[in-house]
Formats: structure tokens, sequence, C-alpha cells
């Protein structure tokens, strides 16, 4: 599915070259559920932006879903962000003027879908996000959760090989990220393959492999044997309001 | 992406800067308004141009004396009905010759009064200008060598004075100087609208009666013009001047008449006409450019505003030709709005100019696609910079955008 070899970027700032990742090498499966780890400055950003064909490999080679992308020119790499990825972003990133339901059609406006057939697969995708009654709300109507739930159902409605999220719990309170880590479970257990990128190791527990990177190089891999379940936390998290509350 | 889809984002977009956008539209407004309006009120006035050199009929020329130097003008320079008859035996140059002359008078009938331009004239007038009978006839031989008080008149005038009755035959009261006349009604023409010819005429109705009744009736034996049809148009000024040459041998003299006819005024409205163009369009094109200017400007506007937006579409999969696409048609859409709202503009003002003017403005399709043409145009040219910055922004940079 994800399979890089030797992936180096380096950025180039006049004179001076910052190696944000050197010689990485990941093989993330079909079905997978991986927790990106590290500090800022680790290159978990950079490997983002290369994973979601926002950027390009300076060396190195990325097979995406079997296709090698790290030759691609912009038009191909638009291509495959359409048809192949589902971001999910800190900042939710939903047009500010528009509905919940035209947000999530806008992916599908790039891959040339009949406006009947747009709104339809975006209603089922808000459907799945547990949205159905929210979809004529604009996103400043939403709650910081909600807004969330909006872009994952942006993130899945093209069918992608992987979602890729980036620090998605990161401007929620708790009770909230739970509510999403919970959404990211179910659809993992429905088949998704899910690559999150965070610095909490509490959210990172939630997945079922933590890879972590310091210094632009991959330093741990390991399986997560017993990852938190969101719902049984969101749980915890309502009895413990409660009783500071009594 | 989707063109239609493109379109709504413009429009939304555009809505939701209603006061910008009318603002950046207002050279646009301005350049297409103006040409529009000018355009229109002048095209009308063409039109209007035409219908006079009709009425006035066309291969015809007035030689007159030259009033320019009346100070020199003797009595022997007089035009005789001996040069009438020399003029009309010049050759097949010559279609007809009448003499002419003009008197402003007032008809009366009962209580009813009407301004007149009397044209005295010879029978052969009707060949010479375009003269449609309606009822009874025009000046004959007999009217003019035994000086009968006959008088051709138009619908219009005879409906203002007899209303539904027969005309023909009725008698009216015009005046010379101070002496009232009765003169007969022999025949009516068919009455020319022409807003120049009224303004020419001075809104009076013309009439026609015998050069030599006119005379007797104003005291006055002297013919001081003559009006000629020649048979082609494009030998019009050298017949002309052959006339005049003529003239001054028969009467051994020289630079005492001068010729006139529609196509040197025509020609001097024309070269008005199209410096008054060159004029216009200098100064539309200069507020289609700063139009252009503004649209530019705004675009690169919201092209920073929107830097985030355009990150996130490129995230989800929009190429270089979408967000160019996207902001192209964004400023063509402000341009054509422009230019629509322009015309309008133009429009409603060439209705204002005309009726102050009298004549009707003509608005052609041609002008209309010409400028709709020239709008988008100008969307496109201002809108390429802008809507490439957008396009090559990076997707990365863009998201990060606050």
């Amino acid at each position: 599915m994800i399979k890089t070899k030797n992936l180096t970027k380096i950025y180039k700032n006049g004179s001076i070259e910052v190696k944000a990742l050197v010689d990485v090498n990941l093989h993330i499966e079909n079905g997978e559920f991986v927790a990106i780890m590290g500090p800022s400055g680790s290159g978990k950003s950079t490997l983002m932006n290369i994973l979601g064909c926002l950027d390009r490999v300076t060396s190195g080679s990325y097979v995406l879903d079997g296709v090698d992308v790290s030759t691609m020119g912009d038009r191909e790499l638009a291509r495959i962000r359409n048809r192949k990825i589902g971001f999910v972003f800190q900042s939710f990133n939903l047009l500010p003027r528009i509905t919940a339901l035209h947000n999530v059609e806008l992916p599908m406006i790039y891959s040339g879908i009949s406006a009947r057939k747009r709104r339809k697969k975006a209603e089922l995708a808000l459907e799945k996000v547990g949205l159905a009654d929210r979809m004529h709300h604009k996103p400043n109507e939403l709650s910081g959760g909600q807004r969330q739930r909006v872009a994952i159902a942006r993130a899945l409605v093209n069918n992608p090989a992987i979602i890729l999220a980036d620090e998605p719990t990161g401007n929620l309170d708790s009770h909230s990220g739970e509510e999403i880590m919970a959404i990211f479970q179910r659809l993992n257990k429905e088949g998704a393959t899910i690559v999150l990128v965070t610095h909490e190791r509490d959210i990172a527990l939630h997945t079922r492999r933590i890879i972590s990177f310091r210094d632009g190089s991959l330093v741990k891999d390991e399986p997560v044997t017993k990852p938190v379940d969101a719902v049984d936390m969101m749980a915890k998290l309502s009895d413990m309001k409660d009783k500071h509350n009594i | 992406m989707n063109f239609l889809e493109s379109i709504k984002v413009a429009v939304n977009c555009i809505l939701q800067n209603k006061m910008r956008s009318i603002l950046t539209m207002l050279g646009i407004i301005i350049g297409i308004g103006s040409v529009v309006a000018i355009v229109s009120v002048m095209q009308g006035g063409q039109q209007e141009m035409n219908k006079t050199l009709e009425k006035f009929g066309t291969n015809r020329l007035i030689i007159q004396l030259n009033w320019n130097e009346w100070d020199k003008i003797t009595s022997r320079d007089y035009l005789t009905e001996g040069d009438i008859q020399a003029v009309r035996e010049m050759g097949e140059d010559i279609v007809a010759v009448s003499p002419l002359i003009n008197y402003g008078s007032t008809a009366k009938v009962g209580k009813e009064k009407e301004d007149l331009l009397i044209y005295g004239v010879s029978p052969e007038h009707i060949l010479i200008e375009n003269i449609e009978m309606v009822k009874g006839r025009f000046i004959n031989d007999d009217d003019y060598k035994s000086k009968r008080a006959v008088i051709v008149i138009d619908e219009k005038l005879a409906d203002k004075l007899f209303e539904e009755e027969e005309a023909v035959g009725k008698q009216i009261v015009i005046t010379a100087g101070s002496q009232n006349n009765t003169v007969t009604i022999c025949g009516i023409i068919k009455a020319q609208d022409s807003a120049l010819g009224s303004i020419m005429e001075g809104n009076r109705s013309t009439v026609y009666m015998p050069i030599t009744t006119v005379n007797k009736m104003f005291y006055d034996d002297y013919l001081y013009a003559m009006s000629v049809k020649v048979a082609d148009s494009d030998k019009i000024d050298e017949v002309g001047q052959k006339i005049i040459d003529l003239l001054h041998r028969r009467h051994r003299n020289e630079n005492k008449y001068i010729m006139q006819n529609l196509t040197q005024a025509i020609e001097q409205v024309n070269q008005f006409t199209s410096t008054f163009t060159l004029i216009i369009a200098v100064i539309a094109g200069i507020s289609l450019f700063v139009g252009g200017i503004g649209i530019m400007n705004i675009m690169l506007v919201s092209v920073t505003e929107r830097t985030r937006e355009i990150g996130i579409r490129k995230s989800l999969g929009a190429n270089r030709n979408d967000i160019l696409i996207q902001f192209l048609i964004e400023a063509v859409i402000i341009s054509l709005i422009g230019g629509i709202l322009g015309m309008l503009l133009g429009i409603s003002v060439a209705y204002m100019i005309s009726s102050l003017a009298k004549w009707p403005p003509v608005f052609s399709i041609g002008n209309i696609i010409l400028s709709f043409a020239i709008t988008t145009m100008i969307g496109i040219i201002f809108g390429v910079y802008p809507a490439y910055k957008a396009a090559k922004l990076d997707p990365i940079e863009a998201l990060r955008f606050e």
C-alpha cells in the first residue's frame, strides 16, 4: 500500500541545506491504522506532505497503491490526491462560506462526478460520521468536533486508498478528540487504511502501530498490543465529568 | 473542474463582496456605457441624415448667388429665365432644372394658423426633389405661365387645417409681408418625417407654389437660385462647376455663383463623426484599460484573501488548470457584469440625449456583441495574471497561510 525506499527530503534555503528526512524505509499495508510520532522538527510533517503527494521527494522512491508517485508531475499528483488520498487536518480546513454538504462534495467536483451523484455520496458520507441532521449548516454553525467530522466525511467520500490525518485532535477538547478517534477506529475496522500524525502518545495509543521519528530518521517501529478503545474512553470521561459536577 | 461549478463559485464570491465588485466594475461600466451611448446616438443621427438626403433628392445641387460677397453683387449678376434654359440645354448630364426661391409665411384657415416655408419652383421641380403626390396634382405649366394662385401642401398640414375634410380645392389665406393672399390647394404630397429636416426648416410646413406667383406676391422679379438634378451623382461636382462656368460666361463676371449639394455637407458630417468616434474610442479605451487594472487589482486581493481556500482545493485534488480557470472565470464575470451594466447605462443615456436631439438612437446587434466580446477580452487579459498567481501557489504554503 505505502512503500518508501531510502526516501530523503532536503530543503535548500540559500546555501543552507536542511535534511528533513533521511533514508526513510517505510512499509504500511492495506487496512493498517498507524500513528507517526515525533517531536517538532522530527520530520513527521514533511513525511505527511510527501505521503499526501503535496510535496516531492529529493531522492528515493515512494510507491502508493502500486504506483510510483515520486516521479510524477503536478497534474498527475493532483489526480492522485483526488482519487487516492483523504486529508484530515488539525485546523479542519473547511471552506467557510459553503454548507457541510457542499464541503464534502468538493473532492468529487474535481473528479468530474455528476451533481446528483455527488450529492448522494456526500449525504451518505455525512451520515456515516453522524451528521445527517447538520448537512446544511455552514462550518461556523458547527462545533469543533462536528467540523472535524465533516472533514472526515470529505476525506472518505472518494474512497481513498489511505486517510492521512495530521494532528486531527489537536484543536479539540478531549471528549471531541475521543469522538474523532472512535470514528477512525470504526472506519479502520471497516477496512480503511489510516495514517495519523500526532505528538500525543495518548492519541497514538488508539492506533495499532506507532512509528517514531527523530531528526528526520525513523527511530522506532512498534506494534500497539492493546489499543485504547475510544468508545470506552468516552464513557470514562463522562463518568469523571459527572463525579466532578457532584 | 466543472465549468458550471466555477461560475457558481465566482458568482457567489462576487455577491459576497457586492460593494467592492461594483466599484471594480465602474471603469468598465463607464467605458462601455459611453461607447454604447455615443455610438447609438451617432448611428441614429446618420440614419436621420440619410432620410434628409433622400428628401432633398439625390443627385441634386443648388446653384445660387455667392452671398458671401453680397456687397459686390449687382443686378446684372441675377439669374434669368435664359440662364435656366441654357442650363437645361447643356446636355445629357442635366436631368431637370428649376428656379428656386423660398419665403417664410403663415397660412390661415378660419382661426387655424400655421407657419409655412414657401418654395417658389417651376413644374419641373417634381423631377428634382423626391415628391410623392397623394392627392390632386403638382403645379403645372399653366399655373406657372398664368401666375395662378395655387399651392401644394403636405398631408400633415392638410390634416391640421382641415382635419377630416377634403383639402384639395379648398382655399387658404397666406401672408406676404402685410398682405393677405387667397390661394387654392391644388395637390397634397406625402409628408416626410425627418428630424434634421425639421431643425433646418424650423418646424414649419413646406409648401410649393409657382415661382412666378410667389414673385408677384412678394414683389420681387429676380431669380437668385436654381435647383438642378444631374444624371450621375459621381459627377455632381464636375457638372456643378460646368454650370457655374456657363453662368459666369453668360453674365461676363466671375466668382458670383456657388453650388451647394448635400454630398459636401455629408462629407463634413462624416468627417466630424469619425473624428468624434475616434475621440470617444480613445476615452473609452482609457476607461476600459483603467477598469481592467481595477479588475486585476481586485483579483490579486481576492487571490491573497483566498490563499487558504486555494490550498484546500489543491489538497482535495484541484490541479493548476482548475484553479486558473476558476479565477479567470471570476474575472470575466466581473467584467461581463460591468459590461452589461454599462450597456444598460449607455442605452438610457442614449435615449436621454436623443430626446434632446429629436432623433431616435439606433442599437445594432453587432455593437452589443462587440461590447460583450470586448468585456470578455478585458476579463481574460487582466484576469490571467492573478489567476496564474493563484494556480502556481504551493499547496503546503497555501494551507499554512493565516
